[in-house]
C-alpha cells in the first residue's frame, strides 16, 4: 500500500492523506466514518490558511500513519503545554443530560455485555460522583448492581470450552497414568 | 510594497457601479446584499486544540508567527521553519504576503452567513464578534476566493494586476459579494444563500476570503459554532477515552472538549450547535 501523508495538525491528530488517486482527511477516531474525501486544492487551503503543516511522508499502511499521528499528538502537546487527558468526572459534570443518558445506555448495552467491566465501572462511579439528578443516580445505581451480578456470575461460570479442556486434560492425565501402571505391571523381566 | 487596503478602496466605485448595473437585472440581488450586510461575520475554522490554546490566553497565530516562535526557541532562522511547514506552498504564500505592507501579519478568514463554515479544515468555526468586526471595518479586505489561487500565476509569482482587479473593501462586503456571486445568486433560492456565500459548491475558488490584520483572542469571539455531528463525535471521544485501550488522540479530544465545555459553562465562550 502506498500512502502519503500530505499535511497534518499535530496537536489534533488531523491528517490529509493521499491513497493512490484519492485524498482524504483523517481525524480521530480514525475509523472509516470519520474519513472525508477532499479535492487536491483543499490541501493548499489547509496548509496555507488553516493551520495544517505540510508533511509529504510515505507510509506503508494506515496503521503506521495513525501511530505517527499519535506520537505527534503526545510530543506537540507536551511542547505546547496543553493537556493530553483529563479526568472523566470533569467531563461528566459538564455533559448535557442527553449525553449522560446516552453514556448510561451504552454502558448497559455495550460495555456490560462485552465484559468491559472496568470501563463500565469507571463511567458509573464517575456519573454518581458528578451528577445529582435522580434519574441518573437511579440508573447508575441499577447498572452498578447489574454490573456486580454480571461480574459474579462470570466468576462462578466458566465457558464450556474451558470446562471441556479441563476435563480433556484430566482424562488425558488419567489415561497416561493407566498406561504407566500397565507398563509397570507388565514390564518385561530382563 | 503594496497596500492591500488602498488597492481595495481604489476599486470601491467600480464595485458600486457594477452592483447598480446588476441590481437592475435581478431583483433578488438587493435583498441578498442586505442579508450579507446584516448577517455575515468573519469566521475561521480550526480543530479542538486551537480553542484550548485560546482559552489558555493565547492569540490565533499564522504561519509567520509560528515560524518566528519556533526560531526563538531553537535559535534558528524563522524562514527555515516557514519553508518546513509550507513546503511546496511556500513560494506562493510568501510571494503574496511579501507583496504587501504588513503581509506577514495577514490572517485569512471566511465570510460566513451563519453556518459552521469550512468544516473540512476543522470542526469548530470561530465567529468574530460585532465589536471585533467593526474594528476591522475599514482595514479588512476581500477576495472572491483563495488568494493563493487567484493572486499568483503559473510560475508561482505574485500577480499584481489580477490582485488589483479582484480585491474589495470589507466595508463594501454586501455589494462586493453580490457582484462576485451574481450568477450563483440568480440561480439560487433564499434558503441556499448560506452555501452561495461560502461557495461550498465550487471548491476550486473557495469561500469569500477575508484578509485582516490584528490579534484574535477568545474575547473577540461572538460564538464557536459546531455541527451536531461534531458535537456528538467529541462526546463519543469522552466515552471512549477511558477504555483501557484508548488512543492518545481520543484522550486529547476528550481533554479539549472538557476545557471547551468548562468555558461554555462559565459563559466565557458562547457555543452554537448547528443542526
Amino acid at each position: 500500500m502506498n500512502l502519503r501523508l500530505l499535511a497534518s495538525i499535530p496537536e489534533d491528530g488531523y491528517a490529509i492523506v493521499r491513497d493512490v488517486d484519492s485524498i482524504f482527511l483523517l481525524r480521530p477516531p480514525y475509523d472509516r466514518a470519520s474519513r472525508i474525501a477532499l479535492l487536491p486544492n483543499d490541501v493548499r487551503d489547509a496548509v496555507t490558511k488553516h493551520g495544517f503543516i505540510a508533511e509529504n511522508v510515505d507510509f506503508a499502511s494506515y496503521a503506521e500513519i495513525i501511530e505517527h499521528l499519535e506520537m505527534q499528538i503526545a510530543r506537540s502537546r507536551e511542547e505546547s503545554g496543553i493537556p493530553q487527558e483529563t479526568p472523566l468526572i470533569d467531563a461528566l459534570a459538564l455533559a448535557p443530560p442527553e449525553i449522560i443518558r446516552e453514556f448510561l445506555r451504552r454502558t448497559e448495552h455495550e460495555l456490560i455485555p462485552k465484559r468491559q467491566w472496568d470501563h463500565a465501572e469507571d463511567i458509573l462511579v464517575n456519573t454518581l460522583a458528578a451528577r445529582n439528578e435522580d434519574e441518573f443516580r437511579r440508573t447508575a445505581l441499577d447498572l452498578r448492581e447489574k454490573l456486580r451480578m454480571a461480574r459474579q456470575g462470570f466468576q462462578r461460570w466458566q465457558p464450556p470450552d474451558a470446562r471441556f479442556k479441563t476435563r480433556e486434560s484430566e482424562s488425558c492425565k488419567t489415561i497416561s497414568q493407566l498406561i504407566k501402571q500397565f507398563h509397570r505391571i507388565f514390564e518385561p523381566v530382563t | 510594497m503594496l497596500n492591500l487596503v488602498a488597492l481595495a478602496e481604489a476599486n470601491g466605485s467600480r464595485w458600486e457601479a457594477t452592483f447598480r448595473d446588476l441590481s437592475g437585472r435581478h431583483t433578488a440581488l438587493a435583498e441578498f446584499a442586505q442579508w450579507v450586510q446584516e448577517s455575515s461575520r468573519i469566521s475561521l475554522n480550526c480543530g479542538w486544540s486551537t480553542v484550548t490554546h485560546l482559552l489558555k490566553g493565547d492569540c490565533l497565530k499564522n504561519h509567520h508567527e509560528l515560524a518566528r516562535e519556533k526560531a526563538e526557541r531553537d535559535g534558528s532562522n524563522p524562514d527555515d521553519h516557514l519553508r518546513a511547514s509550507l513546503k511546496e506552498f511556500y513560494q506562493r504564500r510568501v510571494a503574496f504576503d511579501h507583496a504587501f505592507e504588513n503581509g506577514e501579519a495577514f490572517r485569512y478568514g471566511a465570510l460566513n452567513g451563519g453556518c459552521v463554515g469550512l468544516e473540512n479544515y476543522g470542526p469548530l468555526c470561530l465567529v468574530l464578534g460585532m465589536e471585533k468586526q467593526e474594528s476591522l471595518e475599514a482595514s479588512a479586505c476581500l477576495l472572491p476566493g483563495d488568494s493563493l489561487f487567484l493572486c499568483t500565476n503559473a510560475t508561482e509569482d505574485f500577480d499584481e494586476s489580477r490582485t488589483t482587479d479582484l480585491v474589495g473593501a470589507f466595508r463594501q462586503r454586501a455589494i462586493y459579494v453580490s457582484t462576485n456571486r451574481f450568477e450563483a445568486i440568480a440561480m439560487s433560492q433564499k434558503a441556499e444563500w448560506l452555501r452561495v456565500l461560502l461557495n461550498s459548491d465550487n471548491r476550486k475558488d473557495g469561500c469569500v476570503e477575508v484578509i485582516f490584520v490584528g490579534t484574535v483572542t477568545i474575547k473577540d469571539l461572538e460564538a464557536v459554532r459546531l455541527s451536531q455531528a461534531a458535537h456528538d463525535a467529541a462526546w463519543n471521544a469522552v466515552f471512549a477515552a477511558h477504555a483501557p485501550d484508548a488512543r492518545i488522540s481520543t484522550k486529547a479530544t476528550a481533554a479539549d472538549l472538557t476545557a471547551f465545555f468548562t468555558a461554555v459553562r462559565h459563559k466565557a465562550l458562547p457555543m452554537e450547535i448547528i443542526l
